[in-house]
């Protein structure tokens, strides 16, 4: 499944929304995955763990460091 | 749990608004933000980090895998009723969707990254999907038809008597609140505020009422249908 995008309100969005696509695009691929699954389609971390077949640790884990990555990288 | 530490502070706001804290977690944290405006303001800038990802909507067109278990489906149902979008309610291609979604996160972040500036009308967003006790599909929700409107109809006639009505509810921790009646004809659908919705995560209900909706304000017939917001509307 691909993702289109609706035309952004000012150039103030399309400047934040280029900053956070190159900051999840900084992310390790797994736990890029398990944020955009947990926002985009509203999965809970037992059925991320389910659908990657990881345990929930993992999840857990790809979650926390891909957040704090994400904020360094767009609050530097 | 120590919530004066700043680096879990943190953590658990972002999980709040990532929507990956387990409900009763969800409810406690709410609860202290409630009595903490410096823990609000730590959401309030997390939603903002998040937010241009809310103006993201998936494509209708499904993944390949997913069309070969809808194929393999038809080809083992003997001599299927001809039904056009036969397809849309079936579980097989629902539950395929859940299955593919996992490779598909990876796959859209790629064509995010390639079309950043790409414009053009947006697509209807699923907001949910709600299945029956059997894990069936039969009413959705979906963006529109005006920005700040959610359509929820059935996705196959549903069986109504005059005596009863379908009553749709938001289910915000454990908490329902009724959003209005809904149309048992396939397609015909009820419009209600986006802004009524409960945030991704929690869920959204149909039950059967007297007919006119619930005279409490609570559900009071048995829950026919449930499913969980997917998308956090602009």
């Amino acid at each position: 499944m691909l993702l289109s995008f609706a035309a952004s309100g000012s150039t103030d969005r399309g400047a934040e929304m280029a900053a956070l696509q190159r900051c999840l695009a900084e992310l390790d691929e797994q736990p890029r995955r398990a944020i955009l699954l947990a926002y985009l389609y509203g999965f809970t971390r037992e059925e991320i763990s389910a659908d990657c077949a990881v345990p929930l640790g993992t999840v857990k884990s790809w979650v926390r460091r891909g957040l704090e990555r994400l904020k360094r990288c767009l609050d530097p | 749990m120590r919530y004066d530490d700043p680096e879990l502070r943190d953590q658990l706001a972002a999980e709040y608004v990532l929507g990956t804290m387990p409900s009763r977690s969800r409810r406690r944290f709410e609860r202290l933000m409630a009595d903490d405006p410096t823990l609000a303001r730590l959401v309030g800038a997390w939603a903002d980090r998040l937010t241009p990802l809310d103006t993201a909507t998936p494509a209708e067109e499904p993944p390949a895998r997913v069309w070969r278990a809808v194929e393999a489906r038809i080809a083992a149902d003997a001599a299927p009723p001809a039904f056009e979008h036969r397809w849309f309610g079936s579980l097989a291609f629902w539950r395929g969707l859940s299955i593919a979604a996992c490779t598909a996160a990876a796959a859209l972040i790629i064509y995010i990254a390639a079309f950043p500036a790409r414009m053009g009308p947006p697509i209807p967003a699923v907001v949910a999907v709600l299945a029956d006790q059997s894990g069936d599909p039969n009413w959705i929700a979906i963006a529109g038809p005006q920005t700040g409107e959610v359509s929820v109809s059935a996705i196959r006639p549903q069986a109504e008597d005059t005596r009863h009505s379908f009553e749709l509810w938001s289910i915000a921790g454990g908490a329902p609140r009724p959003l209005g009646l809904l149309r048992p004809e396939a397609g015909n659908a009820a419009i209600i505020r986006a802004a009524q919705l409960p945030p991704p995560g929690d869920l959204l209900a149909v039950s059967l009422e007297p007919q006119g909706g619930s005279p409490t304000g609570l559900p009071t017939g048995p829950v026919l249908s449930r499913g969980k917001v997917l998308l956090r509307l602009p």
